[in-house]
């Protein structure tokens, strides 16, 4: 899975363990998010931000392989403030037996309007200095 | 007036040479403060309406997804042209940007056609490259680059953090120093970087190429104080 070589072995459940799954791709798993009532997940922002709006409980397991490990940074920030759980592999059993899902915080999601207009007025403004910053050079 | 056999005349071209050599840095130099100098500041608007051509760099994972949210809510018919850039190991990131632009056009019912245009560049650096081995690979990253941003001289580069926009935004730097085009760079820091830059942000956060830094937590804009803070975007 990925660029791992462990494959984990389907289940049904049928015999009362655990039921498993797994697909190597989908080009959305909003409807796997929207019918989970937990999400464990890496810490990509993609996937966090992605469960988080759908109001999703989340752990979130911090790849620590990667370059500079920036993906610890935003899931850190993000468990301060309560609105996801974080771990590590070696961790995750801990946090999944302690975890208490009531006591997250709701989301808001964000808003790039207020970005876009910056943009636009910048651009505006701009426009005039590269003809004034042209005829100068 | 010469008195010695050597050549006189090449001393003088070789004195002319030096002169127009310093003169000519001299100038670059002048110039290049004078981009950095301006670089961001807005001037009175006057200007009505008009289209900007627009280079979108798209980075894998989390850049493309924050980069699309940013352009949901951009005034689309006013950046237009646009250019979509990914990297050429990165299969689907160009591919939701078509998916973007088709959702768009069908909204559109034919009075103006959108324009959009969508590319490959050679990578700086992989993820997980050794820092020292992506030094060649920046290099060969950047012939590239010139060559496309000669083809498409935006008026406006989006980037937000893959090491695939530094080569463009230096371009699109010296463009602005050479006079051949003036196009205004946005940088949107990534939301995964809360207390850190990305290394594409520092350089040009550093290097002063951008026109507006923006910078998703306070964090950020304490330590980098250049940088406008706008909160989380996602």
């Amino acid at each position: 899975m990925g660029r791992g070589s462990y494959l984990p072995t389907k289940s049904s459940g049928d015999d009362g363990s655990l039921a498993v799954d797994y697909f190597t791709f989908s080009s959305s798993i909003a409807d796997h998010l929207r019918s989970a009532s937990l999400v464990i997940s890496h810490a990509g922002s993609g996937s966090i931000f992605e469960t988080l709006q759908l109001g999703k409980p989340l752990i979130v397991v911090v790849n620590e392989d990667l370059m500079d490990n920036h993906q610890s940074e935003l899931a850190e920030e993000l468990a301060e403030r309560r609105h996801l759980y974080c771990a590590r592999p070696p961790t995750l059993c801990q946090t999944i037996a302690g975890m208490d899902l009531k006591s997250l915080v709701p989301y808001s999601s964000g808003d790039a309007t207020p970005v876009a207009k910056l943009i636009n007025s910048s651009s505006h403004a701009m426009m005039l200095m590269s003809m004034e910053g042209i005829a100068m050079g | 007036m010469e008195k010695n056999t050597g050549c006189p005349f090449s001393n003088l071209s070789s004195n002319l040479g030096i002169t127009c050599f310093i003169a000519f840095v001299t100038v670059i130099l002048v110039r290049v403060l004078y981009v950095i100098y301006r670089t961001g500041k807005p001037l009175n608007k006057r200007s009505p309406q008009q289209t900007l051509s627009t280079l979108i760099v798209l980075g894998s994972g989390g850049h493309t997804a924050e980069m699309i949210n940013l352009l949901l809510v951009l005034q689309k018919d006013r950046f237009t042209p646009r250019f979509y850039i990914a990297a050429a190991t990165d299969n689907m990131s160009l591919q939701k940007a078509r998916v973007l632009e088709n959702s768009w056009a069908d909204s559109q019912s034919g009075v103006k056609r959108i324009s959009a245009e969508f590319m490959q560049i050679y990578r700086s650096r992989e993820v997980g490259q050794s820092y020292v081995t992506s030094v060649w690979t920046t290099l060969v990253a950047t012939a590239h680059a010139l060559w496309l941003m000669i083809k498409i001289r935006p008026q406006v580069v989006l980037c937000n953090g893959p090491g695939t926009c530094i080569p463009l935004c230096v371009i699109a730097f010296i463009f602005k120093v050479i006079g051949i085009r003036w196009s205004s760079i946005f940088y949107v820091e990534s939301i995964a970087r809360v207390k850190r830059l990305s290394l594409s942000g520092l350089l040009l956060y550093k290097l002063q190429i951008a026109d507006q830094f923006f910078v998703q937590w306070p964090q950020l804009q304490r330590k980098y104080p250049r940088a406008h803070y706008v909160g989380c975007l996602m």
